[in-house]
């Protein structure tokens, strides 16, 4: 997945020296650029499901932005940034705005992205919840409910909606169709942001906010195109391993009893290999507004934790220039380093980009990374097995 | 050489540049190297400045240059006889023609910044 760009905006980004760089601040359909004196650096990651701003301070000397306070309605206009070379452009922020404050002869705005709406709305009230029952619902359809009905974004069933990633919806839910996942809920007036954050975390999947629209992905095998970058386009790389995210044991309550508040199964997923090699590490999933509905649905989620987090993996930050502004989250990326050598491959899982200087970040992960063999040399006794 | 800096055909004065005149043109980017050591630099902008040294104008030239400077007046500015126009303001950060010339006490020195906007 990536930035839908023509070859010469890609050949631009990767240019050690690109021609007519744009940068584009848009408030509605009226171009603002020349009044940004510091553009924003955007931050974005596959598991922050809450508002994100972004803030720009602004010469308001002759009142170009007394506009919001003549008219308060204004506040809703779109702002958007815009990024890229002579008429080509992505949106790699766009939002309302949430406050305006002036002081002297500037106007500061803060901006936030579409995860505003969605964290202003409700699902359900304690009079009135709104509950999925029956066992027959994929987490696809709830959080689809809860960002189009209940969330005020548009409910179109194709690739032109606005405001979803229809297609990436389309996946999700295949996900979950082939594996026979069914999940039950009842909310009594959560927020539509805590609804998909309980959903994210109980089905271990990605929903972010790219191009102005939400997407929701649960990250699979590697896809073969790889996103390879090394010392020519790399300004640094530094790779962290953490031990203390490590699951290895994993239960997952299931069916929950919503009149005796109580959870009917629970499932045990127990990688030993990894047990043997790094000890013990038990997790317990369960919530009570979103459960699965059945042990396999729940075994569903235990397998994946403990493939996902069963062993202390790579967590590289990626430094670069623009040649990494068009890996998205969810893409695969490898570096091949002169200190570190040729590298695994890993799954980009957050970006921050800095408008102002064209650098680009990358926070990608290689446990989010499924592989149709993965040998565990843990499991072997020692060089006396291996008969070398 | 005389260069012309107007606002229009009507309102300008006519300027003659010590020698120490010069164009430093400046870039707004961002750089930075590889670990191989690739230069990669992105130029978000750029703007013209020009920087010249002036003798024994006379009292109205001043008080033009002078106000135009407190006002931060648009000018445009050509080589008298040239076709190319630029968008500049004084960008002095003190009162550009602000000494006299010894021993005279009606003509004036001073240095002018302009910087195109």
């Amino acid at each position: 997945m990536g930035y839908d760009v023509s070859s010469s905006f890609l050949e631009s980004a990767n240019s050690k020296s690109p021609a007519d760089l744009v940068r584009k601040f848009m408030i509605g359909t009226s171009d603002y650029s020349e009044f940004v004196n510091k553009w924003p650096t955007i931050k974005r990651r596959y598991d922050d499901v809450r508002p994100m701003s972004v803030s720009l301070t602004l010469p308001n000397v002759n009142g170009e932005f007394n506009f919001f306070k003549d008219s308060k309605v204004n506040l809703r206009k779109v702002c958007a940034f815009k990024f890229g070379f002579g008429a080509e452009t992505i949106t790699p922020f766009s939002g309302t705005v949430k406050r305006v404050a002036y002081s002297g002869a500037s106007a500061k705005l803060t901006i936030e992205d579409k995860f505003k709406q969605l964290s202003e709305r409700k699902v359900g009230t304690r009079e009135a919840p709104v509950v999925y029952s029956g066992s027959t619902f994929l987490p696809s359809d709830i959080v689809w409910d809860a960002v189009t009905c209940y969330g005020g974004l548009s409910s179109i069933e194709s690739t032109s909606n606005p405001d979803v990633d229809y297609a990436a919806w389309l996946e999700y839910a295949a996900v979950f169709s082939a594996d026979t996942v069914f999940t039950d809920a009842k909310f009594e007036g959560l927020k539509v942001t805590e609804v998909l954050r309980k959903v994210r975390r109980m089905t271990d999947s990605a929903i972010f906010i790219e191009n102005d629209q939400l997407i929701f992905r649960r990250f699979g095998l590697a896809e073969t195109s790889v996103n390879t970058f090394d010392d020519t386009n790399v300004k640094d790389i530094s790779i962290s391993i953490d031990d203390d995210d490590m699951i290895n044991q994993q239960f997952v309550l299931a069916d929950f009893d919503t009149d005796t508040g109580e959870f009917q199964i629970e499932v045990t997923e127990t990688l030993s290999g990894s047990v043997n090699s790094y000890g013990l590490r038990e997790q317990t999933e369960s919530d009570k507004s979103f459960w699965y509905v059945n042990s396999s649905s729940a075994l569903n989620l235990a397998q994946r934790k403990t493939q996902t987090a069963g062993a202390p993996f790579e967590r590289p930050t990626i430094r670069t220039g623009l040649s990494g502004l068009l890996v998205q989250i969810g893409d695969t990326v490898s570096v091949v380093d002169s200190f570190f050598g040729d590298s695994n491959i890993w799954r980009n899982l957050g970006y921050s980009f800095n408008m102002d200087t064209g650098a680009v970040d990358m926070n990608a992960d290689e446990s989010q990374i499924f592989r149709l063999f993965r040998l565990d040399i843990s499991e072997l006794d020692g060089f006396d097995v291996l008969g070398g | 050489m005389p260069f012309r800096l107007f606002i229009d055909s009507a309102t300008g004065v006519t300027l003659e540049p010590e020698w120490d005149f010069a164009r430093p043109d400046e870039k707004i980017e961002s750089t930075f190297r590889t670990r191989s050591a690739a230069r990669f630099v992105y130029k978000w902008a750029g703007f013209g400045r020009t920087k010249f040294s002036l003798n024994f104008v006379d009292s109205a030239t001043q008080c033009s240059i002078n106000s135009w400077w407190g006002g931060n007046q648009e000018l445009l500015f050509m080589e008298v006889g040239g076709t190319d126009v630029s968008s500049v303001q004084i960008t002095n950060a003190k009162k550009p023609m602000a000494a006299f010339n010894k021993p005279y006490q009606d003509l004036y020195k001073g240095k002018i910044e302009l910087e195109s906007y």
